[in-house]
C-alpha cells in the first residue's frame, strides 16, 4: 500500500476534484439506430420505446428526447449480428428478442427492471425472430420453435415445433397466438393457432404463389406478399386463396408494405402514389401521388383512425373516417441537410399532432405541428448515426480575424515606412475597437443574467463563470481559435452516411451533412469499415481556408469529397470507379494543399488535385505498402511522381496466413514527434531510440495454434525489424504504436487475465542517424530491444495514446474498460526500462519506478468519473495549444470527451488555482507593510525625542 | 466436502439441462448484495450489470438482486459486476464439462490459486466508489494547529505578551532576578523592524540598551511559562 502510494506521488496521477465535474468534459449517451419503435402514452411520462442495431433497449422521454432508461445488451461487435432486435409490449412488460435471436429478455416497461431472460439458442436464429405478447404471455418464434414464457419472470410455459421456414411471424389472438410461417421453396404458408395453454386448435397449410420472405407483411389477420407491382392479401384464418389487389400500374413497383394497428386496413407505398388498402374489402384507396417516403398509422381514443405520411421532409395526415386532410402539406427543418426520412411514428395528435420522424441517417426529430399551423417545429433531435462512427479528425479553428490582420501586417513586404506604421496603427485601432466590443457585450449578458438572477454574491459569482462558459461556444461568434487552441473542430463521419462537425467544448453539432444513400465504409487494410478524413490543408495558413477530403463508398464506386472543414460547403467532389487504395500525399502541391492520391487496378493513378510541374519535377518518391487479404502478401511499392510509375519494391508473405486472422496494421502518425531521440540511462549513457517513420506494427493472431505475432516491418524496405511470438494468447487484442515503442494487450490463457506487453527498439548507445532517418541505410548494428508485459486487472476495449504538441510530456495510455470507464495509464508504468530492482545509484538518480508486475487501478483515476460510456470502439486524440493537455475523444455507443495531462499542468496554472486568495492575501501584505512602515517611523521620531 | 460440492455440481447440472435450450451451455447464478442505504434508492438494480470475462457475456440484475447468466461453456471465467456507485470484489468461476461449477478468490497474480467461496455467488459491494480527490478546505483550525505557525506563534508570545505579566506580578519578578540566568545578548525584533523600514534612519545607542535589558526578562519568562502555553494551545 505504501509502495502504490508512492507510484501515484511519482506519477502524478490524475484525479479530479468533485467541483470540476463537467468543467473539461462532457458526454453523450446515444442508443442507435433504432429498429422498432413504439408509443407508450400509458404511464405518466409520454414515452417512445425503441429497439436499436445496437442491441439496445432504451425508453425516450417525448417531452425532451431524453433516455428515461436504457439497456445496453450483448456488443453486436462480439458475434455475428444478422438479425435486428425485435419487442413486443402490453401495459406493464416488454419482452424483447436480441442478439439475433439468441436471447429473450422481459423488462418492466415503467423503469427497465430486468424481470427475467431464456436463452434460446447460443447460435444465431436461421430466420428473422417474432415476438408477440397476449395475457402474461409472450411467444418468441426463432429457430424454427415458438415458446410462450411468462410476463413475470421468463419461465418457459409451453413450446411447440414449427416447420423450417424462412420467415415467420406471429401475433395475438383469440387468447392464444397465431403463428405463421413461410417455406419458400414449395410456396406454402403454414398457419397454428395455438391458444393460452399451448394447444395447437388449428393448423393450416395454405398454398401461394410467390410470398417472397423479404416482402411479407403481416397485418392483423391478412399476410401481404408483393412481388414487383402485384400485391397479393391472404387471409390467413379463412380458407380461401390468396387475392390480388389491384393497387399498381404494370410500370410501378411497390415498395413497402406498412402494417396497421386496425384490423383490416394497410398500407402500401408504391413509386408512383401511396395508398390505404381496405383488406376485408380488397381494395386500395389512393391517398397522394408521387413516391412517399413514410407512412404511418394513428388511432386516437375514440377510435378515429389517420394516416401520416411523409413526403420530402412534408408532413400531410389524413382522417380515415372523414376521408379529408388534417395537416396539409407542413413542412419541417431544412430539406437541404436532412436525410430523407426512413420511418415516421405519430407521438400523438389532436390539436397539436406529434411526430418522430427517422432519417435514413438514424437523425431522429422530434415536431410538434399546430394543426393551423404552415411548419413543423423540431423539439428535439437526436443524431443516432454517431453510434456508427467512421472516423474522427480534430482541427484546429482558424485565426481570429485579428490575428490574421497581424499576420496580414508582417507579410506585405512593404518598403515604405511610413505606409507599414499606418497599418501598425490601423491593426492596433481594430484590436482596440475588437475588445471595447467584446467587453461591452461581456458586461451587457452579465448584466442581464444577474438582473434575472438572486443577488448574493454567490449566485453572481456563479453568473460570471457561467456567461464566461456559453461564450465559448459557438453561438453567435465566428470559429476563432483561442488562446491556447484548446477548442477545436472535430469532423467526425457516420457508418451511416453522414459526415458531422462537432464543437469540442459541449459537443454540439455545428454543421452536418448528407452524404447520400447507401453510402459505405472503405475497408482499411485491417479489415476494419472506415470513412477517412484526410486532411489536405489545415487552418494555419490565414488566406486559405481548411480542406479535408473524405471517401466513402457508394453504389459501388467510391467517392470523394472535398470540404472546407469549418463550414461544411463542398469545393470539389470526384468519383472513381476502381478505386483500391487513397492515401495522402506528404508534400505539398499549390497552395500549401495536400492531394489526394487514388490507386486503381493496374497500378494506374490519379491524384486530386494534380499537382503542377514544379512539384512534380522536384517530388520526391513515395512508396506505398498493400496486403492482400485473401493470401497475405505483403508487397511494397515505389510510387514515382516525376515518371508517373507505380513499381512493385518488394513482396513478403506473413506467416500462418491461412489459420490467421489480422488484428491489426498499425503505423504513426506522420504528425507525430519524437522530442527526445534518446533515454538517459543511469549511468549516464544514452541510449537512443529507434524512430523509424516507416516503421509499421502488424499484428496476427493464430486461431487454431492461439499464437500472437507482432511484427515490425520497415514498409519501405520491407524489412522485419523485429518480431515477438506469444503462445496461448486470446483475443481481444489491442495494439498501440508510438515513437519508438509498442503497446499491446491481450488475453492471456495461461494466467486467465489481461496482460499488456511493451517492448521498445533501441539503435543502441551510438546514434546512427544524426540529421535524417533514412530506411536504405542498413542498420551498422542490431536493434536493441527491451520489452516487459504488465498485469492488467480488468479488461480492455479500445486503447489509444495521447498526443501533445511537441511530444515532449509523458505519453498517456489511455484504455476504455468494459463497465465504461476509461483510465489513464501514465507511459512510465507501462514501461520497458523499468528496473527490477532499486539500485543506490538509481535512488540518488531519482525518477525510477521498480518493476511491478500489476498495473494499479484506482478508481479516483478514471478519466470519466461516473459518467460511465459503453461499448467503447476508438480513442481519438490530439495535441491542444499547450505541450501538456492532450484532447481526448472516447467514442462508441457513447460519446466521451475530456483533456489529458500526463505530465501535470506544467505550463499552465491550476484550474482550482485561487485567485482571490492570492489576492487578498497580497492585498494584506502590502497594506501591512505599509502600515508597519508607519508604525515604525512613528516609534523611530518618539525615540528621537525620548 | 469435495464429495458436497460433487453433489452440488449433479444438481446444478441438472436443473441446466431442463432450463437450457441448446446443450452443452451453462448458467453461473448468483446475487448481488449492496449495503443497505443503496437499497433504498429503488433503481440500483437497473443500474447494474454482471460482466463475464470482461463483457463476453452480460447478465442483468433481478429486483431481488440475483441474477444468472445464461448460454455459458465450460472454461474459467472472472465474474464483476458493474455498478456506477459501488466496488464489488471480482470471482473467479470455473465451469467444467460436465457442468459442475465453483467459485474462488480472483487472485490475478497466482491464477491457480484455490481460495474456495460458496456457490451460488454473492457478490457484495465492498465500499462506495470514490472518484473525486477531496479537496482540501481552508480551515482557521488547521493553520493554527500546524508546526511553523505554532514556532511563529510562540516566540511572537513570548515577546509581546509575557513581560507584561511578569510586569503585573512583582513576586515573579522578584523570583527571577533571584534566578541565575545565561546572559544572552538578543536583537530586538522592534529595532529590527525599524531598521529594516527606515534603513537611512540610525537609531540612538540609548534606546538599544534599555531595550536590551527588557528582553532579558522576557526570556526568563519564556522558559518559565512553555509548559502552560502548550497546555492551552492544545485544549
Amino acid at each position: 500500500m505504501v509502495l502504490y502510494h508512492f507510484l501515484l506521488l511519482l506519477v502524478g496521477a490524475h484525479a479530479l476534484f468533485e467541483d470540476q465535474v463537467g468543467k473539461f468534459d462532457w458526454r453523450k449517451q446515444f442508443i442507435g439506430c433504432p429498429t422498432q419503435i413504439e408509443v407508450d402514452r400509458r404511464g405518466k411520462l409520454d414515452r417512445y420505446l425503441m429497439a436499436t442495431e445496437e442491441n439496445v433497449v432504451a425508453a425516450l422521454s417525448m417531452n425532451t428526447g431524453e433516455i428515461v432508461w436504457r439497456k445496453v445488451q450483448e456488443d453486436t461487435a462480439n458475434q455475428g449480428h444478422r438479425h435486428a432486435p425485435t419487442f413486443a409490449g402490453n401495459k406493464n412488460a416488454i419482452c424483447t428478442v436480441s442478439d439475433s435471436g439468441r436471447m429473450l429478455r422481459i423488462w418492466s416497461k415503467r423503469d427497465g427492471a430486468f424481470l427475467g431472460q431464456l436463452l434460446l439458442s447460443s447460435v444465431e436464429s436461421p430466420h428473422p425472430p417474432a415476438v408477440a405478447i397476449e395475457n402474461e404471455a409472450c411467444l418468441v418464434v426463432a429457430h424454427n420453435r415458438a415458446i410462450a414464457v411468462s410476463l413475470k419472470d421468463a419461465t418457459k410455459l409451453w413450446e411447440i415445433e414449427i416447420n423450417k421456414s424462412n420467415w415467420v411471424a406471429a401475433r395475438p389472438h383469440r387468447d392464444g397466438f397465431a403463428i405463421v410461417g413461410g417455406i419458400q421453396e414449395n410456396s406454402e404458408v403454414h398457419v397454428k393457432w395455438v391458444d393460452a395453454q399451448g394447444n395447437q386448435n388449428l393448423n393450416r397449410i395454405l398454398s401461394v404463389n410467390s410470398f417472397n420472405p423479404k416482402r411479407v407483411t403481416l397485418s392483423g389477420r391478412h399476410l401481404l406478399g408483393h412481388w414487383d407491382s402485384t400485391l397479393y392479401s391472404l387471409d390467413i384464418l379463412a380458407n380461401g386463396p390468396e387475392m390480388k389487389i389491384e393497387v399498381v400500374d404494370k410500370k410501378e413497383q411497390i415498395l413497402e408494405v406498412v402494417q396497421f394497428a386496425t384490423e383490416g386496413y394497410a398500407a402500401v407505398r408504391t413509386t408512383e402514389h401511396t395508398a390505404v388498402l381496405n383488406l376485408a374489402k380488397n381494395f386500395a384507396e389512393v391517398l397522394s401521388t408521387g413516391k412517399s417516403d413514410a407512412v404511418s398509422e394513428f388511432v386516437n381514443k375514440d377510435g378515429v383512425q389517420y394516416v401520416a405520411l411523409v413526403q420530402n421532409h412534408v408532413l400531410t395526415v389524413f382522417d380515415l373516417n372523414e376521408r379529408k386532410e388534417i395537416l396539409k402539406q407542413v413542412a419541417y427543418g431544412d430539406p437541404t441537410l436532412l436525410a430523407p426520412v426512413k420511418k415516421v411514428v405519430v407521438g400523438g395528435g389532436d390539436k397539436e399532432w406529434e411526430f418522430l420522424v427517422i432519417g435514413e441517417d438514424c437523425r431522429m426529430d422530434h415536431l410538434v405541428v399546430d394543426l393551423n399551423a404552415k411548419k413543423g417545429t423540431t423539439e428535439w433531435s437526436r443524431e443516432e448515426g454517431l453510434t456508427k462512427i467512421g472516423s474522427v479528425e480534430m482541427l484546429d479553428l482558424p485565426l481570429s480575424e485579428s490575428q490574421a490582420a497581424i499576420e496580414t501586417e508582417f507579410s506585405v513586404d512593404e518598403k515604405n515606412v511610413l505606409a507599414s506604421f499606418i497599418h501598425r496603427l490601423i491593426s492596433q485601432l481594430d484590436q482596440f475597437k475588437r475588445w471595447i466590443g467584446k467587453s461591452f457585450e461581456s458586461i451587457f449578458n452579465l448584466a442581464l443574467v444577474m438582473q434575472v438572477q438572486s443577488s448574493s454574491f454567490s449566485d453572481i459569482l456563479n453568473s460570471v463563470r457561467n456567461s464566461a462558459k456559453s461564450s465559448s461556444s459557438f453561438r453567435g461568434y465566428p470559429l476563432e481559435r483561442d488562446v491556447f487552441n484548446l477548442r477545436k473542430l472535430m469532423v467526425v463521419t457516420s457508418l451511416k452516411g453522414s459526415i458531422f462537425a462537432l464543437d469540442n467544448s459541449d459537443g454540439s453539432v455545428v454543421w452536418r451533412k448528407y452524404l447520400g444513400a447507401n453510402v459505405d465504409g472503405l475497408t482499411t487494410l485491417d479489415g476494419h469499415h472506415k470513412i477517412p478524413i484526410f486532411i489536405q490543408r489545415t487552418t494555419a495558413f490565414y488566406n486559405f481556408d481548411a480542406q479535408v477530403a473524405v471517401a466513402y463508398k457508394q453504389n459501388a464506386a467510391t467517392h470523394i469529397t472535398f470540404l472546407n472543414p469549418m463550414n461544411g460547403k463542398e469545393v470539389d467532389h470526384q468519383v472513381v470507379n476502381d478505386a483500391r487504395r487513397i492515401d495522402l500525399l506528404p508534400f505539398v502541391g499549390d497552395n500549401h494543399l495536400h492531394s489526394i492520391i487514388v490507386v486503381g487496378a493496374n497500378k494506374k493513378f490519379t491524384v486530386f488535385p494534380s499537382l503542377p510541374a514544379n512539384v512534380l519535377e522536384t517530388a520526391p518518391p513515395v512508396h506505398l505498402f498493400d496486403v492482400d487479404q485473401k493470401n497475405g502478401k505483403m508487397t511494397g511499392f515505389r510510387l514515382d511522381l516525376k515518371t508517373h510509375e507505380l513499381k512493385e519494391t518488394w513482396t513478403e508473405f506473413l506467416p500462418q496466413w491461412q489459420e490467421s486472422t489480422l488484428i491489426t496494421i498499425s503505423g504513426k502518425p506522420s504528425t507525430q514527434r519524437t522530442h527526445s531521440q534518446g533515454r538517459v540511462m543511469v549511468d549516464r549513457s544514452v541510449l537512443y531510440k529507434y524512430v523509424n517513420p516507416n516503421l509499421v506494427a502488424i499484428a496476427l493472431l493464430g486461431k487454431e495454434s492461439s499464437q500472437l505475432t507482432v511484427i515490425m516491418l520497415d514498409a519501405v524496405t520491407g524489412q522485419t525489424v523485429h518480431s515477438a511470438r506469444l503462445p496461448k494468447v486470446k483475443e481481444p487484442v489491442h495494439l498501440v504504436h508510438c515513437e519508438n515503442w509498442v503497446a499491446y494487450s491481450y488475453w492471456s490463457e495461461k494466467g486467465r487475465r489481461t496482460e499488456i506487453a511493451v517492448f521498445e527498439l533501441f539503435q543502441g548507445i551510438e546514434q546512427q542517424h544524426l540529421e535524417t532517418f533514412s530506411s536504405d541505410e542498413p542498420l551498422k548494428q542490431a536493434l536493441h530491444v527491451e520489452q516487459a508485459s504488465f498485469i492488467f486487472s480488468q479488461g480492455i476495449q479500445s486503447m489509444a495514446i495521447s498526443e501533445t504538441e511537441q511530444g515532449a510530456s509523458n505519453r498517456a495510455i489511455l484504455v476504455a474498460l468494459p463497465f465504461g470507464n476509461i483510465f489513464e495509464v501514465n507511459r512510465r508504468i507501462l514501461d520497458a526500462l523499468r528496473p527490477m530492482e532499486l539500485t543506490a545509484e538509481m535512488r540518488e538518480e531519482g525518477g525510477f519506478i521498480p518493476y511491478m508486475p500489476e498495473i494499479p487501478i484506482a478508481t479516483e483515476e478514471m478519466l470519466n468519473y461516473n459518467q460511465t460510456v459503453h461499448h467503447i470502439q476508438g480513442i481519438k486524440t490530439a495535441p491542444s495549444g499547450l505541450e501538456s493537455t492532450s484532447l481526448v475523444l472516447a467514442y462508441g455507443l457513447d460519446m466521451f470527451y475530456t483533456r489529458v495531462t500526463p505530465s501535470g499542468t506544467f505550463d499552465i496554472l491550476k484550474d482550482d488555482f485561487d485567485h482571490v486568495f492570492i489576492t487578498i492575501v497580497l492585498a494584506a501584505l502590502i497594506l501591512g507593510s505599509i502600515f508597519a512602515r508607519r508604525m515604525a517611523r512613528n516609534k523611530a521620531l518618539q525615540q528621537q525625542w525620548a | 466436502m469435495w464429495y458436497l460440492l460433487f453433489f452440488l455440481g449433479i444438481v446444478f447440472a441438472n436443473e441446466e439441462d431442463k432450463s437450457i435450450v441448446s446443450s452443452g451451455a451453462f448458467s453461473v447464478e448468483g446475487e448481488v448484495i449492496l449495503p443497505s442505504e443503496a437499497l433504498a434508492s429503488s433503481k440500483w438494480h437497473t443500474q447494474t450489470r454482471v460482466l463475464l470475462n470482461h463483457g463476453q457475456f452480460i447478465g442483468f440484475v433481478k429486483p431481488d438482486g440475483t441474477f444468472r447468466i445464461d448460454g455459458i461453456p465450460s472454461g474459467s471465467f472472472i465474474v464483476q459486476v458493474e455498478n456506477v456507485d459501488y466496488v464489488f470484489e471480482p470471482i473467479r468461476v470455473d465451469v467444467t464439462g460436465k457442468g459442475k461449477i465453483r467459485a474462488r478468490k480472483l487472485t490475478i497474480l497466482q491464477p491457480n490459486a484455490v481460495n474456495q467461496i460458496p456457490y451460488p455467488l454473492k457478490m457484495s459491494a465492498r465500499e462506495q466508489t470514490r472518484y473525486f480527490r477531496k479537496r482540501e478546505e481552508w480551515r482557521i483550525t488547521d493553520f493554527v494547529f500546524s508546526p511553523t505557525f505554532l514556532m511563529l506563534a510562540l516566540p511572537m508570545l513570548v515577546v509581546l505578551v509575557i513581560p507584561k505579566l511578569v510586569a503585573n506580578d512583582p513576586e515573579m519578578q522578584r523570583e527571577m532576578e533571584s534566578m541565575q540566568m545565561p546572559k544572552m545578548d538578543m536583537p530586538d525584533v522592534s529595532e529590527m523592524m525599524a531598521n529594516f523600514f527606515n534603513g537611512n534612519q540610525k537609531p540612538k545607542k540609548k534606546a538599544e540598551i534599555s531595550l536590551s535589558s527588557h528582553k532579558k526578562e522576557s526570556f526568563v519568562g519564556a522558559v518559565i511559562c512553555f509548559p502552560y502555553i502548550f497546555r492551552v494551545l492544545n485544549v
